[in-house]
């Protein structure tokens, strides 16, 4: 475990180094990566200008959902989002030889390898966002809330890190299937507070195909509104879908033919 | 000025340009399928929005109205804005233009005895064409599943304008697009604004809420704004919003804001073929 944790440090630190080299580049996209949460606050200050609350949440507490649901998929983008992109051009190209010869795990390898530095200004600014508004919530601080809050959103990256491989992993079948667009729309469902959905819907989407789980799970957990039966089955949803991702990517790799060479 | 004196390169509906009209035809229809896909799964932010707001609404009091818009109105402004949103696909330009001309590929086309532009918008327009009838699906499946809530032009003449309006509408679209690549003749490397101005132009236009929610002095300059002119307007006459004099005075400001982005776009282009370096030519 400590062996990957530091060679994933490494692989970070190789791909900050190289970003670096770009510099001006780097600095432009610091800039301007996060429009569309600024555009997200702009939606909802309009909408809060005509009403005070929306399904149960009041301006402060949306705002704080918008933030930390920046922040958790900027974290989501960093680590991973360049990573499963490429995989099924690893499966189709027939590079993912390489990986298979490296002495560690494979799904690991693929899946850290490279770090985009694209979206770390999103996840700071999110995490700003969100301090602000807590502030204005006057919630009372505690190291617990912030635990909490900080253990669902590693929970909600972790979840939504193993949904996505898991369909990237049917490229071992259909190599020209892009499951990233559709993904990006499916986000739309995490950003939502969760009481906008019908009952029906609301669970289907926290237990079946559970996206409310990634960012509205840790936002109620700071605000001290998620039961704790929901809270324990979020953290063992993750565990068992981590596995189930692995166990199924071994049965995949089955598939695999390398490269026509 | 007359027509018969341009040479026929520059006639829209040229042979010269109907062949690349043809052209941008075949391309619209070789990615079929993944418009297809894209079209049914841009349905799930569509719906969210439509179940925020009906959320919002059931939340306030019975008849609740917001900035004049009732429950009814609301949700069809969202849906008339996704299946307008289907059909301007003239945004690309903006990504296609500056990389041709950072790349230098540009060149290729100044060799032709046709205009630049006018390429571009033939194959722009293609593009929606194909759109247009692909669209028409999720467009008689969103009249007959929400035929309880959606909001219809009550008049022959609102009908019309609404024709107008978007046919308009599609071409500032394309000209404010066909600006923002043109840039690159300047700034070479765009991508940060492009990105930037990408959301910017998704507010401006309505499509994300509409415009009249806004503060009303924050809105007396929006309104004014090329933006608005693309599908927001197009939208007001839709939901009835506006009287005859009103939509006359749009559609008005409408060819306006046509003719200054038509000029605009011509003066851009002749200053900066004239700085362009063929990098890589």
């Amino acid at each position: 475990m400590i062996r990957y944790l530091r060679l994933w440090r490494e692989l970070f630190i190789t791909c900050l180094l190289r970003e670096m080299l770009f510099r001006a580049n780097f600095i432009a996209i610091l800039a301007t990566s996060s429009w569309w949460f600024v555009m997200n606050v702009v939606m909802f200050q309009v909408i809060f200008g005509h009403v005070t609350e929306i399904a149960g949440w009041t301006k402060y507490e949306i705002f704080f959902l918008v933030g930390t649901s920046h922040a958790t998929f900027g974290i989501f983008e960093t680590l991973f989002m360049v990573n499963m992109t490429r995989i099924p051009d690893l499966i189709r190209t027939g590079e993912l030889d390489f990986y298979l010869l490296k002495p560690v795990s494979t799904q690991f390898l693929i899946s850290a390898r490279y770090a985009d530095f694209e979206a770390v200004p999103n996840t700071i600014v999110g995490f700003l966002f969100v301090a602000w508004c807590a502030a204005k919530l006057h919630a009372v601080f505690s190291w617990t809330a912030l635990a909490t809050f900080a253990l669902f959103v590693v929970n909600g990256v972790t979840l939504y890190y193993t949904l996505l491989f898991v369909s990237v992993t049917i490229s071992f079948w259909f190599m020209r299937f892009h499951a990233m667009n559709i993904w990006w729309q499916l986000t739309s469902l995490a950003r939502q507070p969760a009481e906008v959905f019908p009952p029906a819907l609301r669970f289907v989407l926290t237990y079946c195909l559970p996206m409310l789980v990634i960012v509205n799970f840790p936002v109620k957990a700071y605000l001290g509104r998620l039961p704790l039966a929901a809270g324990i089955w979020a953290l063992v949803a993750t565990g068992l879908l981590l596995a189930l991702s692995q166990v199924f990517f071994t049965f995949a790799l089955r598939r695999y033919r390398s490269a026509s060479s | 000025m007359g027509v018969a004196a341009l040479p026929a390169s520059l006639v829209p509906w040229s042979r010269l340009n109907r062949r690349f009209m043809t052209i941008g035809l075949s391309d619209a229809l070789a990615y079929r399928g993944t418009f297809i896909l894209g079209i049914v799964f841009a349905m799930i932010p569509l719906a969210t929005s439509l179940l925020l707001w009906l959320a919002i609404y059931r939340a306030g009091a019975v008849g609740l109205s917001i900035a004049g818009f009732d429950l009814h109105g609301m949700l069809s402004y969202y849906l008339v804005m996704h299946l307008l949103g289907l059909v301007y696909v003239v945004e690309d330009v903006q990504w296609d233009v500056t990389q041709q001309i950072r790349g230098g590929t540009l060149n290729s086309y100044l060799m032709r005895p046709i205009s630049y532009c006018l390429v571009q918008w033939d194959l722009k327009m293609a593009a929606v064409l194909v759109a247009a009838v692909i669209a028409l699906i999720p467009a008689s499946l969103v009249v007959i599943a929400a035929r309880s809530i959606l909001v219809l032009p009550a008049a022959a003449w609102q009908w019309g304008a609404f024709v107008v309006a978007v046919l308009v509408g599609i071409q500032i679209a394309f000209l404010l697009s066909l600006c923002i690549g043109l840039s690159a003749f300047w700034f070479l490397e765009t991508s940060g604004f492009l990105m930037a101005a990408f959301p910017m132009q998704m507010i401006l236009s309505g499509s994300l809420f509409p415009l009249e929610l806004l503060p009303k002095p924050v809105y007396a300059v929006v309104g004014n704004l090329p933006w608005t002119y693309m599908t927001y307007f197009p939208l007001q006459i839709w939901l009835g919003r506006l009287d005859a004099a009103a939509v006359a005075r749009g559609l008005l400001f409408q060819a306006g804001w046509l003719a200054a982005l038509l000029g605009f776009s011509t003066w851009l282009w002749s200053r900066g073929i004239r700085r362009y370096e063929a990098v890589g030519g």
